[in-house]
């Protein structure tokens, strides 16, 4: 039997949390009603990664982006303070910036040239003799995005003004952050222009499956026997278990993926040499203990939208209940050898990119999974390693590595969130 | 080398890529080839962004993952066909090295059960091509270089060779 969704009741329904089982209905993934609410209430009401510093690192750089429905272009002004702006003109609403990247003191409408700086002033509109007696161009500049904040160099905005400060939002999360940051030494890294790929699923799936640790022994079995047999290096799931490797939710929905010091794998395999040459500069500024943290294996999903992985940013864009964007950005570690980073840079791609040896199978896992629930099953299982299952003091959750710890954190926050909508109503 | 000779050898790789003689093509390179697809046309791959980058041993990983019968992203695989004009030869910076430039389309589907998400859709896929030939005993690929017209935008699952 199928369960429709009742947003009359609100979304949290559609979250099911037993003592020794979670479920989620499959309308998560195929409720067009649902996918725009998400868009509503989690997009456009929280913190959402819009782009690095680094992309931006130059006043009158800039680059669009988009939260929920909303076009937005992210700029650097001549004093070198961040600006969140709606792409939208304020005459006739049209988008005035269609590039991706570019630099720009000025954004001028293509309709009719209102012209704007990229702080979002309106500083120019043609004839303006032409409108009535006492208009004004002051309180017509570019829409701002309520907060705009940036850690670690990660850029994030919320549209709506009712958010805990970003640091706050990020939480018990900000230490994972700084363990993947501090792989730089003495600087800050950067993220190299986007690879870009997509899917035809939800979104929700690329979220869940970057801190999942139960699939990649077998939905990369084809990659991982290749690399073994060609001397590359291999892991399974189960290794990393008996390792103790570790899962963490947290309060939010952010989560970690943890699989600690493989022969350096955080930084990138195959370095022999000036890996150990790299380990060592670790050791020297951060200690034995902390180093060997630093240079652990680490995917670190922050709600809602963006992972930190060992070699890259990886970005999820929900543009469509079954038509998912991602933007693959390289990372790039200062104070380290270059071709350390360019071997990083290598690895990132040969395994996912688009074209690479890892990644295309998810995808493709995303769109049978997408195929399967059109047939409207009802629930699906998330219950994987409830039974041990730790929840610290903080609310924060650990599990084994290939538990679906992160997957409940996130479909628990998911609840709190959708659950308000149309409640009472 | 004349065009004809150019257009034997581009046609020659077409079809080994075509009928999935994969073992043929890896052998059309020389052993130090880099075979390229950019993003940005003229970028320094070993500081920006690429979406392939294969030296000779990924050349080989690649093929040997096209081979294993768990590669789910070519599960159904990939059909392509390589279609190759308005080749041009012009001289190499050695004298055993041509340059040609050609334009390329591949189309490619997987079928299987086609009504599913993601299988059953014909794409097509427009390029400039740039290869560096070297001659030894025989002509072989220095360098490759694939410039999608599209390699700006999101793709869906390029697991297959163009």
């Amino acid at each position: 039997m199928t369960t429709q969704a009742k947003p009359h009741h609100g979304y949290s329904g559609l979250v099911d949390i037993k003592e020794r089982s979670f479920r989620v209905h499959s309308s998560l993934y195929t409720d067009a009603a649902i996918f725009e609410r998400e868009l509503v209430e989690i997009f456009e009401k929280t913190w959402v990664y819009v782009g690095h510093e680094s992309e931006i690192a130059e006043p009158g750089d800039y680059k669009t982006s988009q939260i929920g429905r909303y076009p937005i272009i992210v700029t650097r002004d001549k004093d070198g303070e961040i600006h969140a702006l709606l792409n939208v003109c304020r005459h006739r609403a049209n988008a005035i910036c269609r590039e991706n990247y570019g630099n720009s003191q000025n954004f001028r409408c293509p309709y009719h040239a209102w012209t704007y700086r990229n702080n979002g002033e309106l500083i120019g509109v043609p004839d303006g003799g032409r409108y009535p007696q006492g208009f004004s161009t002051r309180g017509l500049g570019l829409q701002r995005v309520a907060h705009v904040g940036a850690y670690r160099g990660l850029i994030f905005a919320s549209l709506s003004e009712d958010v805990p400060a970003l640091e706050e939002h990020l939480s018990h999360l900000k230490v994972h952050i700084d363990l993947w940051a501090d792989r730089s030494i003495g600087g800050e890294h950067r993220v190299l222009r986007p690879h870009r790929y997509a899917y035809l699923g939800n979104w929700k799936f690329q979220c869940e499956n970057g801190v999942d640790g139960y699939h990649p022994g077998i939905v990369h079995e084809s990659a991982f026997s290749t690399f073994g047999e060609f001397g590359i290096g291999n892991f399974s799931a189960r290794d990393l278990v008996k390792r103790g490797h570790i899962t963490r939710g947290f309060p939010g929905g952010h989560s970690t993926l943890e699989g600690g010091v493989l022969d350096g794998r955080g930084v990138g395999r195959g370095l022999p040499a000036r890996f150990e040459e790299y380990f060592a500069r670790q050791k020297e500024v951060h200690g034995d203990e902390r180093a060997e943290e630093i240079i652990s294996n680490r995917h670190v999903f922050i709600f809602p939208n963006v992972f930190l992985f060992d070699e890259l940013v990886r970005v999820i864009q929900p543009l469509a209940l079954e038509y998912t964007e991602v933007y693959s950005h390289p990372f790039w570690l200062s104070g380290v050898p270059d071709d350390l980073n360019t071997r990083r840079l290598y690895e990132g791609t040969r395994q996912l990119s688009t074209t690479g040896m890892v990644n295309p199978s998810d995808l493709e896992m995303f769109a049978a999974n997408q195929t399967g629930l059109h047939s409207r099953i009802d629930w699906l299982v998330l219950d994987r390693g409830m039974d041990d299952e730790q929840v610290g003091a903080d609310g924060v959750r650990t599990g084994n590595y290939s538990d679906e710890v992160p997957q409940r954190s996130f479909y628990r926050h998911w609840a709190e969130v959708m659950g308000k909508v149309g409640a009472g109503r | 080398m004349t065009r004809q000779e150019a257009e034997d050898f581009l046609f020659e790789e077409a079809r080994l890529l075509d009928e999935r003689d994969f073992l043929p093509w890896l052998d059309l390179f020389t052993e130090d080839a880099i075979y390229w697809i950019p993003i940005e046309e003229h970028s320094d791959p070993t500081r920006e962004t690429s979406i392939l980058w294969d030296d000779h041993q990924l050349r080989q990983l690649r093929v040997h993952q096209l081979a294993h019968e768990r590669n789910f992203a070519q599960s159904p695989p990939s059909r392509t066909v390589h279609s190759i004009t308005n080749v041009q030869v012009s001289p190499g910076d050695a004298e055993n090295e041509v340059h040609l430039r050609c334009n390329l389309v591949v189309h490619e589907i997987r079928s299987g059960d086609h009504r599913q998400l993601g299988l059953g859709d014909l794409r097509a896929l427009p390029a400039k091509c740039y290869y560096v030939l070297r001659r030894s005993d025989r002509w072989r690929i220095a360098h490759k270089k694939v410039v999608l017209i599209n390699r700006h935008m999101p793709i869906i699952n390029l697991s297959f060779l163009i």
